[in-house]
């Protein structure tokens, strides 16, 4: 027996230290619970059962070693089944918590009705409902393992788990009982084999660490409570424009985006989570969403990175995830929004068929700002677009809601420059009107919720319905004018401060204060202000730029020094060049 | 307080130690009284001894500079590259339209970018008043004022060399300074030309000030014989 005395002691130290390890650790907080819950029964089970066999506790300790053998069996059910099922689990179907019921019942009557934890697996009605207990679980997870593609190993190991604590339980006590060992039977020896597999699965399949957030408003006008909406969209901006309002507005969201596994951020009801590379993301992303909603049922989670699960999981595990997410929203005031930005018609065609799940299809923002502008200006109002999204350092594409008020304060300037414009006055007036149309047309498609964005009709596609392009169109004209030749010129002279601007800050960034000097220098020996600068000056500059750090190097004869201005003008032509490139490109 | 050795035979025990470290000194006086020559033997001697100094020139270029201190037997070759002159006489025909504060940063930006690379320990300003026109001082005590502020914050024995109006009496110091930067230096060294009978002429030197010492006020002869010495003067 000292063989088994041992396994028992080591099974005791295994579970203590998973105890230890699953408060510290594991982030989900009922699957953590329940597992705890089981760990404990288990340790003190384990130290009954050898303190009375062993080390001569007396019969007092009878009553603590059965009840407490008893009771892991159903804390063991419960635990798979919320590892199985997700946090939802006890929200969903609240009795299941009645398969706690009988263990206080059948322990508290067990001695009057004879019971012996020698004999817990042979005497009826005991043994039936322990070996439900562990019947039921097993069952469930073979089930969802037998169906899952997301979380195949995650629940994998909870099925060995559970496959284990039925071998080493009523398996291994029938055997006791048969061969006349019966006084070894009343534990369980493959409880910390079992502990070590429960765990694993609770820790490959962590939630992303996340902020916690106030408990917020429960509803806003943009998503649909208990639903999976999938956003058609080219770019995940409307989806996130929709997800920030409803998050401003007091509602908790959860961000899920791909990155490293190391930053919790966020603000206000806003928590951000990211998904690193892991070995299993499905499992991952749907503890993660289902822990966020088990705190929050009325909030929302964002999955703003799909493709990037479905890089890492592939289409079918992806689809899995959802399908599970879908089931952990419904009946609950929470929304989970999955954006199919970057995914192949394909993918998106199979994920919009997920049964059960919403979907709109929402505008490019960018695009729209440009059939805005287009519709008022023609087709000239791209070049101010592009001025403004170069003066941002930034793509046309990649302008979203948030530039908007820039955008209209950028062509409030560029109107301003074409008033100075030689021109009529009625002409001016024109253009203002065009402006405040304009602006008018930007204000209302930022400020449409959700479902007017979706319903549409947009910008983009009425201009495309509009049939083909005129060679002239009436809105191109005013008073004789070209409208576009006219927006070329203001979009040319936006640049013009801006390069102006631009070198500045490059010299000065380079050389300093001295930078700043050399540069005013340099203007006036072209015989122009900052203002004036065009394209074709950066050049000039860039060249009178090299002559001036190679005189200034010319005053050092220490080589340290000399090498040290070397590479500042090597920084100044960098910084220069890169601007002649795009002056080249706006030539 | 730390001192900085000038290793000129005599002046350390006029300055009662050497000059103090990280000082600003203004070394003062008319053409011809060997300001310049002084304060780069003084960097010379300690770069001669591995401790780094620069000499800013604004309006000697290097070469004459160089030239000039050869003969004077003071090779910078032998300074192991201790030595360093900025020449900034060559940038006045470029930076001439730049005039004003610009050149002050200018001044500022060679300086602290030396000193990262080529941590000196003396620092020589040929001259003030060259600085000033290049600069447009304008209201000048105060500029001077934070002139000297930055100076100390390089944490390097600053020289800065001081150009008095020529005075054939060869009064003293009190005479011949507008006393503008007086009160904003660590110390003063006063060089002169003193007459000496009808026909002779004497370099002598004095401490004007020096904050913190008890230092010897009396003029001194300034002898050059293969190398400067301070020595009393002899009636």
């Amino acid at each position: 027996m000292s063989l088994y005395l041992a396994v028992l002691a080591a099974g005791i130290a295994v579970d203590a230290w998973l105890l230890a390890y699953a408060l510290l650790r594991i982030r989900r907080t009922l699957a953590k619970l329940t597992l705890v819950a089981l760990l404990l029964s288990f340790v003190v089970m384990s130290a009954a059962f050898l303190g009375r066999e062993y080390a001569g506790l007396g019969a007092e300790w009878a009553p603590v070693a059965l009840w407490t053998f008893v009771l892991s069996h159903p804390l063991a059910a419960l635990f798979i089944l919320v590892a199985v099922h997700g946090e939802a689990l006890l929200r969903r179907y609240p009795a299941v918590l009645l398969i706690l019921a009988p263990a206080p019942v059948l322990a508290a009557f067990a001695p009057p009705a004879g019971y012996d934890l020698a004999r817990a697996y042979g005497t009826a009605p005991l043994n039936w409902y322990l070996v439900l207990c562990l019947a039921l679980p097993l069952g469930e997870a073979v089930a969802a393992w037998s169906r899952s593609v997301a979380r195949r190993s995650e629940l994998f190991l909870l099925l060995a788990g559970a496959l284990v604590l039925v071998l080493t339980g009523p398996v291994y006590g029938f055997e006791l009982e048969a061969t006349g060992l019966a006084e070894a039977a009343g534990s369980n020896p493959g409880t910390p084999l079992a502990a070590i597999l429960f765990a694993a699965a609770l820790t490959l399949a962590n939630p992303a660490p996340m902020r916690r957030v106030p408990r917020g408003a429960a509803w806003d006008p943009h998503f649909p409570p208990g639903r999976l909406l999938l956003v058609d969209e080219a770019r995940p901006k409307a989806s996130a424009h929709y997800f920030a309002a409803a998050v401003a507005g007091g509602r908790p969201g959860l961000k899920l985006v791909r990155g490293s596994a190391a930053p919790v951020a966020g603000h206000g009801s806003l928590a951000v989570a990211a998904l690193a590379p892991v070995r299993w993301p499905g499992s991952v992303v749907l503890a993660t969403a289902s822990e966020f909603l088990a705190r929050h049922p009325a909030g929302i989670v964002f999955l703003r990175d799909l493709a990037y699960l479905v890089t890492l999981a592939g289409l079918p595990a992806a689809r899995d995830a959802l399908q599970a997410l879908r089931r952990a929203a419904a009946g609950t005031a929470g929304t989970v929004v999955a954006s199919l930005a970057l995914l192949t018609p394909e993918e998106r065609r199979d994920l919009l068929a997920i049964p059960g799940a919403a979907s709109v299809r929402l505008p490019e923002p960018a695009a729209e700002m440009r059939a805005i502008l287009e519709a008022r200006f023609g087709a000239g109002a791209v070049h101010l677009l592009q001025s403004f999204a170069a003066r941002e350092h930034r793509r046309l594409e990649d302008l979203t809601y948030e530039d908007v008020p820039a955008v209209e304060t950028f062509l409030g300037t560029a109107m301003a420059v074409l008033a100075r414009a030689p021109g009529d006055e009625p002409m001016v007036l024109g253009w203002r009107k065009a402006l405040d149309h304009a602006s008018l047309d930007l204000d209302r498609f930022v400020r449409r919720t959700l479902p007017e964005a979706a319903a549409g009709p947009w910008a983009s596609e009425v201009r495309r319905a509009g049939g083909e392009e005129l060679v002239v169109r009436a809105s191109d004209y005013w008073h004789g004018k070209e409208l576009d030749e006219m927006l070329h010129f203001a979009a040319n002279q936006m640049n013009r401060v801006r390069y102006g601007d631009r070198v500045r800050g490059a010299f000065v960034q380079v050389l300093g204060r001295t930078g700043e000097h050399l540069f005013e220098a340099e203007v006036r020996r072209l015989g122009k202000t900052p203002a004036d600068l065009g394209p074709e000056d950066v050049r000039r500059l860039a060249a009178s730029a090299e002559a001036i750090v190679r005189s200034l190097e010319a005053a050092i004869d220490v080589a340290s020094g000399r090498a040290d201005l070397e590479a500042r003008a090597h920084r100044l032509r960098a910084m220069l060049s890169g601007m002649t490139e795009e002056a080249g490109r706006a030539v | 307080m730390p001192f900085d050795s000038t290793y000129v035979d005599g002046l350390d025990i006029v300055l009662v130690g050497g000059l103090p470290r990280a000082s600003v000194v203004l070394v003062a006086g008319a053409p011809g009284t060997m300001k310049s020559s002084l304060a780069y033997a003084i960097l010379h001697g300690n770069a001669r001894r591995g401790r780094k100094g620069l000499y800013v020139s604004l309006e000697q270029s290097r070469e004459s500079l160089l030239d000039h201190t050869r003969g004077l037997e003071m090779d910078p070759d032998g300074t192991a590259g201790n030595l360093s002159v900025l020449d900034l006489s060559a940038l006045r025909a470029r930076m001439e339209e730049a005039r004003g504060p610009a050149w002050l940063d200018l001044f500022k930006m060679y300086t602290q970018t030396l000193k990262a690379s080529f941590p000196y320990e003396f620092l020589v300003i040929d001259s003030l008043n060259a600085l000033e026109i290049l600069a447009k001082f304008e209201r000048h005590r105060r500029e001077v004022f934070d002139l000297f502020k930055w100076l100390r914050g390089l944490d390097a024995t600053c020289l800065v060399i001081s150009e008095l109006p020529p005075d054939p009496e060869g009064g003293d110091y009190r005479s011949a300074a507008d006393h503008r930067e007086d009160y904003l230096s660590d110390g003063i060294v006063h060089l002169k030309l003193a007459k000496r009978g009808d026909f002779g002429v004497q370099r002598q030197l004095r401490v004007v000030k020096m904050r913190g010492r008890n230092h010897n006020t009396d003029y001194h002869a300034l002898v050059f014989d293969g190398g400067f010495k301070v020595t009393r003067i002899l009636s």
